[in-house]
């Protein structure tokens, strides 16, 4: 589904990404890990087509439609801004005035994610776990083939970060999603049948968690 | 009472001021809340050579000027792209040229009969048919332009990045937007003025997000506020003698701080 072939991304004199090569195919889920200042995020803008690699090629299977939660948000803080409004710019096709039937699937997702009374809440006044929530579901709305997450845990309370990662693998397991996340703490994400990468500049380690388990062991770092 | 609206000139005056209400307070949102208010106050900068130079060398100076703006309301764009250029910097650096143009420009065509002055402080009473039409024109423009876009424009000034990730031309709105807000401020300072016709464009956003929650309630409070207040404007500025622009700047500030005050009251 996705493939990155001899990629390395510098800006300026500063290599951030170093000849990156793997592939992800349909239904996986990578858990992607690494120091801060290894190149994770970068390794997604590409994905995503926020960057250009320097040098090398990224394909995607053509049709494939994607989520996404970036990392830092660059919205702005003091723009007067409904969770709805929010989470319908994440519909694929979007109309002036949202059907009764998107909002609807809104008030599902709202409902899932335990944020249900919030639909006409303007964002400002939102605590940061409750803003990556609603950034989440605008991630999920459109149900989309490939799911890309940098760091979503972050924000999240302890006891809702493992009933999130519950629900992401319930959505590989239902809809055949490819999930792609980027964390720096492993603790309750899903690792059983999930391929990991660490990366650093470049990629470290690739293979699956019981593997990367004992890549671990070794002392070749620790998370 | 009210006998003076039987003037062609007063009928005019209306209608002109209700279209650059409508258009100034639809693009407000888009440029005011994405850190881009000054846009307006640099093009009006430029409009002043724009307009002078279309004085001499056309019977129809708005013909010209309104081109001439709008390619620098490109090349600010354009300038604010490069990555040692800072949007902020890229309006300054195009409007004070301008501006120097402008003044050159006077002074060689003196015997054209240029006043400065009316280019200043504008004068929404002497507005001509062909003014008047461009006003309905660019309300027009405007007004289908947002009617469109409104969902890419209204992601684009959210977070910019992530309107790129959901494949909207960013960049070719972000074009058109300040294409269209360069029309409109050419008209506009034929009638409000070069030194008053930003506050058009930055009041009505400032004023409704002071207490609306989302993005739909801010662009249509705006509309109705600008739409009064313009409409008061006029009708103040007229008997009294004094310049409409001014008057609409005033009542803006007013309206400001009133709902400054009450929404302290509220939250106490």
């Amino acid at each position: 589904m996705v493939n990155y072939k001899d990629v390395s991304v510098s800006f300026g004199k500063f290599n951030v990404l170093n000849n990156i090569n793997f592939d992800v195919s349909k239904g996986d889920f990578l858990h992607i890990i690494g120091p801060n200042g290894s190149g994770k995020t970068t390794l997604v803008k590409l994905l995503v087509g926020l960057l250009k690699p320097t040098s090398g090629e990224i394909s995607i299977d053509s049709e494939t439609h994607m989520g996404y939660l970036p990392q830092k948000l660059n919205s702005k803080q003091n723009l007067p801004m409904t969770v709805l409004e929010v989470i319908y710019s994440g519909f694929k096709k979007q109309k002036l005035i949202p059907t009764k039937d998107e909002i609807k699937l809104i008030k599902s997702w709202l409902t899932k994610m335990e944020i249900p009374k919030l639909l006409n809440s303007s964002m400002l006044f939102l605590s940061g776990g409750q803003q990556q929530r609603v950034f989440i579901i605008r991630a999920l709305i459109s149900n989309p083939d490939l799911l890309i997450l940098d760091e979503p845990a972050s924000a999240l309370d302890p006891s809702f970060r493992e009933k999130f990662y519950h629900m992401l693998y319930q959505l590989r397991q239902d809809e055949n999603m490819t999930i792609i996340h980027i964390t720096h703490d492993l603790t309750d994400a899903v690792k059983k049948n999930c391929l990991t990468m660490y990366v650093d500049q470049t990629i470290k380690f690739f293979g699956t968690y019981r593997d990367f388990h004992e890549f671990e062991h070794q002392g070749h770092h620790h998370v | 009472m009210f006998d003076f609206l039987q003037y062609d000139f007063i009928q005019h005056a209306i209608f002109i001021g209700i279209a650059l209400a409508l258009s100034a307070s639809l693009l407000s949102p888009f440029l005011v809340l994405n850190q881009q208010a000054m846009i307006a106050d640099g093009l009006a900068h430029v409009s002043f050579a724009g307009i002078i130079l279309g004085v001499l060398l056309s019977s129809e100076p708005l013909l010209l000027a309104i081109p001439f703006v709008m390619a620098a309301s490109l090349l600010i764009k354009y300038l604010s792209t490069k990555k040692t250029i800072n949007g902020d910097a890229a309006i300054g650096l195009v409007s004070a040229v301008s501006f120097a143009i402008g003044l050159i420009l006077v002074k060689k065509g003196q015997g054209f009969n240029i006043s400065i002055e009316s280019i200043l402080v504008g004068n929404i009473f002497t507005a001509t048919n062909t003014e008047m039409i461009l006003s309905i024109v660019i309300t027009l423009l405007i007004g289908g332009f947002i009617l469109f876009n409104y969902r890419s424009l209204l992601l684009m000034t959210y977070d910019e990045n992530y309107a790129k990730f959901s494949k909207i031309k960013t960049s070719m709105l972000g074009y058109m937007l300040s294409g269209l807000t360069a029309f409109f401020i050419v008209i506009g300072v034929r009638t409000i003025g070069t030194l008053l016709i930003s506050a058009l464009v930055i009041f009505p956003s400032i004023i409704s997000s002071q207490w609306t929650k989302s993005f739909r309630d801010t662009l249509i409070f705006g509309m109705i506020s600008s739409f009064v207040v313009v409409i008061a404007g006029i009708f103040i500025a007229h008997p009294l003698e004094i310049p409409v622009g001014s008057t609409i700047v005033l009542l803006y500030a007013i309206l400001l701080s009133v709902l400054l005050v009450v929404r302290t009251i509220l939250r106490r």
